[in-house]
């Protein structure tokens, strides 16, 4: 059975951490889904949609936020911990396009991806995110994408030649079945429009919560984001409820006339060779100069300190334990977390001689000495450290750092 | 012959007539007090209801001289009667009216006419002639021999004042101010009620009156008893309550022409437009027929048309070349259909956002302004008839969510040949029960080729209610 | 029937299967009036505007609507009149489903009412027609009634529209007389189980100037997008021929 662990951050661990029997492959893969990371838009986080794509005999989930990546880890994780797959994606809508889903299919592809979504946010302010149809083709290379229609299907029909000849990778037009009531007739439309672009329709449920339970949240929110009350919202509510999670069987069903466009998302999930396991944290390796290892660097720039930190001497047991720190540096290949820290804090106190860093193992490694030394805090470390305050071998995670100046300004 | 109420100690005598007190008996003496006086007393229980219905009959009714008609304690009305007094031939010609139609209606009336609200109560009730009318100037004078009870105080400030040897407004006059002001309290000081009568200082908290709406008076020497008469004064007023929007430059909203009959009653028609118009043959019209409907009773001798509520309306409304313009010219016909029918019955459609179709489409009066709604979003079609109530019909259709196949409906099956849906409306959960189910709407079409609007209400096993019911609720065409 | 907003092209299905306009008469508007009411050209249409009446083949058949909304002008406003029983029995109009963008309507409690209000509303020029449905045989429409509103419509431009629900064809003043029903609609162009565009069936028994006729007409979708493929379930409908007696034309219902 899943449990949730911790308090503040759910985690789905399913079982007891035994590995899980492999999920046979489903005929339909959701990939229209948008989790709360769209923001006040998705009604249901990760673990939800997870544990409701689980039941449902799905294998495979994809995630496809409003511009922006920040939700795929959550939803990785989910899936990792109910031994799914999850498909990582984004929904793009471009400022002088129809909206795109854009699933990379290896690392680059997320690479391109990511460097989209920052060009696009970049320029805007927080929340925004401006892409023209050309910058999206642009970095388009290893992505995959779908189109993904509005209501105003005349629209669509009119700027798809121009999306087509922009995106080349770009095969399936997205279709969903949302009782509208000439949803037979849409889907034909679009069936008909996609071939004579030589593309496919693909199936999807434009899915915004896990469980029709879970529409009057998606209607708050989406009040809240329109600044208006329930009872004047009006027709910036949905209609029904019919955005959520659909079980294969049910999708099937409601494609009956078009089963290619079930298999469509089946081939397409299979094509995806990429996921976030794949990603490492790559430190910049600028901050070296040359002919030194970063261990080197380190060392170098812990003796400089030291020194003069201790004018009169380093007292012998701070010297044992840096010795010992280093040690442990090396052995984690650690050193370029420090030496980042110090070029950030570096360029900090050239803009304002007050910051001080602080990280979020700050608390465990505020008491390493070799923190200390360097000329990065002004603060004297508590005690001088032991062991088990600096991070436990085996675990290279990067942590995250914030430099808080005295001024107030956060970087 | 006395009135009295019940109180808690026995009976009090609320009113006696003159002859009864001649015989000793006092308005608030208990009635075994003047039972010994007099014995033959004869009493009839007040009607206090009664009396105040009566009051109000007559405030309407007063309304024939004055369109500002207030009703003043249990037994008074206050009229304003500036600019009334010359239709009546000066204030002695109002008075004497006044005093004669009073009378003939069986009341004995006391009546004056001052510069101020105060003195023409003080006057009214404390005067010495039953119908003076006072001239600015002679204010003080007239008031000076009344009791000081005129200054309508407080029963126990007018006590005092008698106590202090002031029995007269007169000798108030003469009081120097401050030690008076030292032994009442502000609101009770009788010297600043005096200021005010003698209007010297303005009534506090007197809303101060509107200008009074235009209006136009017809006074008929004799009484007239045939219907006939309205729809002929209405043809006289006209032209004077639109000289009167002219000069004012306002436009009528709401009219109403009242016939003041002899018995005390009087009847009342209105009419109102949609947009204000000063135009005499469109009022006159508007009116034409309901005139003809008031009821003379005992014979009208009065009436008056009055611009109840009036908007500003600059000069040259009219198109003056090829007509009047479009607009107006519906406004004149929703005018003209809502006198006659109700405006209730006369309407427009009124949008409303929402996704059920029968609260997104509502109706408003024509003659009421519309309402701002959001566009609709394209949905699928809408049939141009919407039975008002849905009727529940009979369905085959494949559980749980199969097209119609059949249904029966007032007694007559259709085939349907052809069906398109559902367009699933879900309920508006903020405002409905939780047990409100969904609507699957369906366009079916029968084997005759006529097509209908159905829907299914609820799903197989959605946990609110047994199987879902069918009903029928649009034709299209 | 299309979604308010689209105007229907309304087009005979068959070639025509009926009444010439005899001599002297013109079957099209003329030219440079501006007409606030259209019919194809192929079926009969008065000079100018009149008064009409169209007979419900059934109270439960809202083709009617369908066919008569095809001909009205939206930008104009729209007076219409329903008396109480026509209501219950038939609907309220619905003004989503009808793609006007004025429209006042009344409801009247009998025939004399809706008869009054049709008259008051014709005298109102700025109006783009006048309907009224009246429930079955009410004794306030006589001949001199109908004809009455028909030289109002005439005076002052207004079109009129007598619409008879469940009632019978009695002596009238109507320039043109309709029987209109539903017909089985097109075939839909993306989804065959759907119902297509509307279509009816309209039978002109008795008109000034024209002989009278049967037609099937279809609803053609005014913009682009699908367009309907050759109406193929058409029936060859003979012309009627001559007029109709009264009692013959009242017989359907």
């Amino acid at each position: 059975m899943p449990e949730y662990t911790g308090f503040s951050r759910k985690k789905l661990v399913l079982g007891d951490g035994e590995a899980l029997p492999p999920i046979p492959p489903a005929p339909f893969v959701e990939l229209g889904v948008s989790s709360p990371f769209s923001f006040l838009r998705g009604a249901s986080d990760a673990i939800e949609l997870v544990l409701t794509a689980l039941e449902m005999g799905m294998d495979s989930i994809g995630i496809a936020d409003r511009n922006t990546l920040a939700g795929v880890v959550r939803l990785h994780s989910a899936a990792k911990g109910a031994g799914m797959r999850p498909l990582i994606g984004c929904r793009i809508d471009p400022v002088d396009a129809p909206s795109l889903l854009a699933y990379p299919i290896d690392r680059e592809g997320y690479g391109r991806l990511s460097r989209m979504l920052s060009l696009g946010k970049m320029r805007c302010e927080k929340g925004e995110c401006d892409l023209t149809l050309s910058e999206v083709a642009l970095h388009g290379e290893g992505i995959a994408f779908i189109a993904m229609p509005a209501a105003d299907l005349d629209a669509f029909e009119a700027a798809l030649p121009a999306m087509a000849a922009a995106l080349p990778g770009m095969k399936h037009i997205a279709a969903a079945h949302l009782y509208r009531g000439d949803d037979l007739a849409r889907i034909e439309r679009l069936d008909r429009l996609a071939r004579a672009h030589g593309l496919t329709i693909l199936a999807t449920n434009d899915v915004h919560y896990a469980t029709p339970d879970r529409r009057p949240l998606q209607d708050v929110m989406s009040c809240i984001r329109e600044k208006v009350t329930l009872a004047t919202a009006g027709y910036r509510l949905n209609p029904n409820a019919e955005r959520h999670l659909k079980s294969p069987a049910e999708m099937v069903r409601l494609f009956e006339r078009w089963p290619h466009a079930i298999a469509a998302t089946r081939a397409f999930a299979d094509a995806i060779d990429f996921s976030l396991d794949e990603l490492r944290y790559e430190y910049p390796r600028e901050s070296v100069p040359g002919g030194r290892t970063p261990q080197q660097q380190l060392a170098h720039l812990t003796w400089i300190g030291a020194s003069k930190r201790w004018k009169e001497g380093v007292p012998p047991r701070i010297l044992k334990q840096l010795k010992h720190e280093l040690a442990l540096i090396e052995k984690l290949d650690f050193a370029r977390y420090f030496l980042t820290v110090h070029d950030i804090v570096a360029f900090a106190r050239s803009l304002d001689p007050r910051s001080c860093a602080r990280d979020a193992a700050a608390r465990r490694t505020a008491r390493s000495v070799i923190a200390w030394a360097l000329p990065r805090s002004t603060r004297r470390p508590a005690t001088c450290c032991s062991n088990a305050s600096f991070p436990r071998s085996g675990k290279s995670r990067p942590t995250s750092t914030s430099i808080s100046s005295m001024s107030g300004a956060r970087k | 012959m006395a009135l009295v109420v019940e109180e808690a100690h026995g009976q009090r005598i609320a009113a006696a007539t003159e002859a009864a007190q001649l015989l000793g008996a006092r308005p608030g003496m208990r009635l075994t007090d003047a039972r010994a006086l007099d014995p033959g007393l004869q009493v009839v229980v007040a009607d206090p209801a009664g009396d105040a219905a009566l009051l109000e009959r007559l405030a309407r009714w007063a309304s024939r001289w004055s369109p500002l008609v207030e009703i003043d304690g249990a037994d008074g009305l206050r009229l304003d009667a500036s600019g009334a007094a010359h239709l009546f031939g000066g204030e002695n010609g109002l008075i004497a009216d006044i005093q004669r139609r009073l009378s003939s209606l069986g009341l004995s009336s006391r009546v004056a006419i001052a510069c101020t609200p105060g003195a023409a109560w003080a006057l009214a009730h404390h005067g010495a002639s039953a119908a003076q009318s006072c001239p600015v100037d002679a204010t003080a004078a007239r008031l000076a021999p009344l009791p000081v009870a005129a200054l309508r105080l407080p029963p126990e400030v007018t006590r005092t004042l008698e106590r202090l040897g002031l029995k007269r407004i007169g000798t108030l006059a003469g009081v120097e101010r401050r030690p008076l002001a030292r032994r009442f309290r502000e609101a009770d000081n009788p010297l600043d009620a005096l200021d005010r009568m003698l209007g010297r200082k303005a009534e506090p908290l007197t809303a101060i009156p509107d200008d009074p709406p235009p209006r136009a008076l017809l006074r008929l020497a004799e009484p007239v008893s045939d219907p006939a008469a309205a729809p002929q004064a209405l043809d006289l007023l006209v032209p004077g309550l639109v000289k009167q929007l002219e000069a004012r430059k306002l436009g009528a909203r709401r009219l109403l022409l009242a016939g003041y009959r002899v018995d005390g009653e009087v009847a009342v028609a209105v009419a109102a437009t949609a947009l204000a118009t000063r135009e005499a043959k469109h009022l006159h019209r508007l009116l034409a027929d309901k005139a003809g409907t008031l009821d003379p009773g005992f014979g009208f001798d009065g009436f008056a048309l009055e611009a109840a509520w009036c908007e500003p309306l600059g000069a040259g409304q009219d198109g003056l070349i090829g007509g009047p313009p479009p607009a107006l010219e519906v406004a004149r016909l929703v005018d003209r259909l809502s006198v006659k029918l109700g405006p209730e019955r006369v309407r427009r459609p009124q949008p409303r956002a929402s996704h059920l179709p029968e609260r997104a489409s509502g109706w408003r009066p024509a003659l009421e302004p519309a309402a701002e709604c959001m566009a609709p979003p394209p949905t699928a079609p809408r049939p141009p008839r919407m039975l008002d109530r849905p009727e529940a019909i009979a369905v085959i259709y494949a559980t749980p969510e199969g097209l119609p196949r059949r249904f029966v409906w007032r007694r007559a099956v259709h085939d349907v040949t052809r069906a398109e849906g559902p367009e699933r409306i879900a309920p508006e959960w903020w405002r409905e029960r939780s047990t409100a189910r969904l609507r699957d709407y369906y366009r079916v079409e029968d084997r005759e080729g006529r097509r209908y609007w159905i829907y299914r209400e609820g799903l197989h096993g959605d946990g609110r209610g047994g199987d879902p019911v069918w009903y029928l609720h649009g034709l299209f065409g | 029937m299309a979604a308010g907003g689209q105007r229907a092209r309304l087009r005979p299905l068959d070639g025509g299967g009926g009444a010439r306009p005899r001599s002297g008469q013109e079957a099209a508007v003329p030219q440079g009036t501006e007409a606030p009411w259209r019919l194809p050209g192929e079926l009969p249409a008065p000079a100018g505007p009149t008064l009409s009446e169209l007979f419900a083949a059934s109270p439960r058949d809202g083709g009617w609507a369908g066919l008569l909304l095809g001909q009205l002008v939206p930008e104009r406003p729209l007076l219409w009149v329903q008396d109480r029983m026509a209501i219950l029995e038939s609907g309220r109009i619905y003004p989503p489903g009808l793609g006007l963008s004025e429209l006042i309507h009344v409801e009247v409690r009998d025939a004399r009412d809706a008869l009054w209000a049709m008259e008051e509303g014709l005298r109102c020029s700025a109006l783009s027609a006048v309907v009224g449905e009246l429930w079955g045989d009410p004794q306030a429409l006589d001949f001199t009634a109908t004809r009455r509103l028909a030289v109002a419509a005439e005076r002052h431009g207004v079109a009129a529209f007598l619409i008879r629900l469940g009632g019978h064809a009695n002596l009238s003043g109507a320039r043109m007389r309709w029987r209109v029903a539903s017909a089985p609609s097109l075939p839909h162009p993306l989804n065959p189980r759907a119902p297509g565009p509307a279509a009816w069936e309209a039978e002109l028994f008795r008109a000034r100037g024209f002989a009278p006729g049967r037609w099937r007409v279809g609803d053609e979708p005014a913009q682009g997008g699908e367009t309907v493929k050759g109406a193929e379930n058409r029936r060859d409908l003979a012309a009627a021929a001559g007029d109709r007696t009264l009692a013959a034309a009242g017989g359907r219902s």
